[in-house]
């Protein structure tokens, strides 16, 4: 792990012992050493942001503290040691005070005691530039021209949205059928705003036992409930500064909801079984796949809570109505799937492409990804063949019968009889769709040439 | 003439490394005598910052050679020049570590084979 090149930079007017600590120190492999003589020529270079200075607290042409002052505020990330023949403590403490890392006094063991201090600090950068980088990946990940993909008119109403939700701190409200990306979208929003530096808490309403839902978001302290054995920080402190990300939202139960509508609204919540109060600030992000009006008719919901909630409205569109979006999107999983598995490039015949298109995709994009990567495991060859493509549930029941040789009564009991099964043996009903008497229907189950199953009681 | 310096300080920090040596050996020539020049002017107009300054600075290159005639005179000029206090003694000590500097330097180039 500590393979990573450190640049360092020594900074001392004595050309001598600058040589003699730049050697000493570039004896290390991994060590990129430069030398300066005057603080001119330092300040020229602090773009470069080294990773440590050695700073000779004397130099002719600045006050040691100003240089100091001045690299930090050129270049933030940079560690400054600084070195000096001076003995006085105050001075030091001062240093310290302004920023300086560490305080090295020239004599006999100056060398040795830099390299210490450079091998600790060498630690402490490596996690430094580990968190960096993984952060940076993490931001590309939900970079959303990355991360969701279309050129549809669809999607890209979608992305002018989110363009408003991140530059501003409303709450938002992502509504789409299952498999559309609502967590991909709340996630992307969080880690392209403001709040990308602090957590992402998704929560997912559905997940948690009704009863366990309240201890969850605002936490309680130790003994408030039987089983409650530590205090625990609940998920709204947890995203404090950043965003929570409540999924189905839709199956939170009424009583709880007047307590999330508190939350919301004074912007504080007190832990089960605490008197404290706690300020929280935090981005809500909701989801839901139900109708929320709907169930505000129905009494579900609670329409202030329903205001309260639906700041910005995103409806994500079903995939279906993506127009040629699935191509794209298959595309994408397509190479992901075969670069993650080692599989060598492959891509979907005309016959396949005209498959997907014409599928309605009931589970959206999640069914997309899992179709197109069971397809690249199914076909041997660079082309991806139509029958590759497993799709199991037929999306309308089509009304032929072949080229069976039925007379006319036969088409006939057979187009009632499917739709008696798909309209659960409502004989009024089905009589009203095929336009026929319900007694012809009616004298045909008697006559046992329709088949009635698990029949409901029909007044 | 008895040898000045010796290089063993820097060889034992420098793991025997005798190019480094000759390096260091040739920024010495090239800015030690000057250093020693610029102290005998702050001694000559008494101006105690510079003094203090040259002292300092030379006293990191007169230990790195092991100059252990120049170890306590050099410290005692820096002192005196951070203290601002003259002495009867000043001008001599800083022509002894200019005489001292210029000898090494010789020593140095003969040693070493650098021309210059």
């Amino acid at each position: 792990m500590l393979r990573e090149t450190v640049y360092i930079y020594v900074v001392d007017d004595d050309v001598l012992y600058c040589s003699a600590l730049a050697h000493y120190l570039s004896l290390n492999p991994d060590y990129k050493v430069k030398t300066f003589h005057s603080a001119k020529a330092l300040k020229a270079c602090l773009h470069e942001n080294p990773d440590i200075i050695t700073l000779d607290y004397s130099m002719p042409d600045t006050k040691g503290e100003d240089l100091l002052g001045h690299i930090l505020q050129e270049s933030p990330e940079t560690k400054i040691i600084i070195i000096s023949g001076q003995e006085d403590i105050r001075v030091a403490i001062d240093l310290f005070k302004k920023g300086a890392h560490d305080y090295i006094q020239k004599d006999a063991d100056t060398q040795q005691r830099l390299w210490m201090a450079i091998q600790n600090l060498r630690e402490t950068i490596e996690l430094k530039k580990e968190v960096e980088s993984l952060k940076k990946e993490v931001e590309k990940k939900y970079d959303f021209q990355h991360s969701i993909i279309g050129n549809s008119s669809a999607i890209k109403k979608i992305f002018a949205l989110m363009e408003k939700a991140i530059s501003t701190n409303i709450t938002v409200s992502i509504t789409g059928e299952t498999g559309t990306g609502k967590e991909l979208v709340a996630k992307s929003i969080h880690f392209n705003s403001e709040r990308k530096k602090h957590a992402f808490v998704p929560v997912n309403v559905a997940a948690i036992p009704r009863d366990l839902l309240e201890s969850e978001l605002f936490g309680h302290e130790k003994g408030a409930f039987t089983g409650a054995a530590n205090r625990r920080i609940g998920k709204f402190e947890e995203a404090h500064n950043g965003s929570l990300f409540l999924d189905e939202i839709g199956e939170m139960d009424l009583n709880m909801q007047a307590k999330l509508l508190r939350a919301l609204q004074e912007k504080e919540i007190t832990r089960i079984g605490s008197n404290e109060i706690v300020k929280v600030n935090v981005r809500i992000i909701v989801a839901t796949h139900r109708n929320l009006q709907e169930e505000i008719k129905k009494g579900n919901f609670r329409e202030d809570l329903y205001y309260r909630l639906l700041g910005l409205p995103i409806a994500l569109p079903p995939l279906r109505e993506r127009e040629n979006d699935i191509l794209l999107i298959a595309k994408y999983f397509i190479d992901q799937f075969c670069k993650e598995n080692k599989l060598g490039k492959k891509h979907l015949s005309i016959e396949a492409k005209h498959k997907l298109m014409s599928y309605s995709f009931p589970g959206n994009i999640r069914e997309l990804k899992s179709l197109v990567e069971l397809a690249c495991l199914m076909s041997e060859e660079e082309e991806i063949a139509e029958e590759h493509l497993q799709i199991y549930l037929t999306p309308v029941k089509a009304l032929t019968y072949g080229n069976g040789n039925y007379t006319l009564r036969e088409y006939m009991r057979k187009l009632i009889q499917q739709y008696l099964d798909e309209y659960d043996y409502d004989v009024l009903k089905v009589a009203g769709k095929l336009d026929v008497g319900k007694s012809t229907i009616y004298r045909m189950i008697n006559s046992q040439q329709l088949k009635i199953a698990k029949r409901k009681i029909d007044a | 003439m008895k040898k000045l310096y010796n290089t063993e300080t820097i060889l034992k920090t420098h793991y025997g490394d005798t190019e480094f040596v000759k390096s260091m050996a040739e920024l010495f020539i090239e800015h030690l005598p000057e250093m020693s020049a610029e102290l005998q002017k702050a001694s000559a107009k008494k101006d105690w910052a510079s003094l203090y300054f040259y002292a300092h600075k030379m006293k990191a290159s007169i230990d790195l050679f092991s100059i252990e005639s120049l170890t306590d005179v050099i410290r005692k000029l820096e002192k005196q020049g951070k203290a601002a206090t003259d002495s009867q003694t000043l001008r001599q000590d800083v022509n002894y570590v200019a005489d001292i500097i210029n000898a090494c330097v010789a020593q140095l180039k003969n040693d070493f084979a650098l021309a210059n």
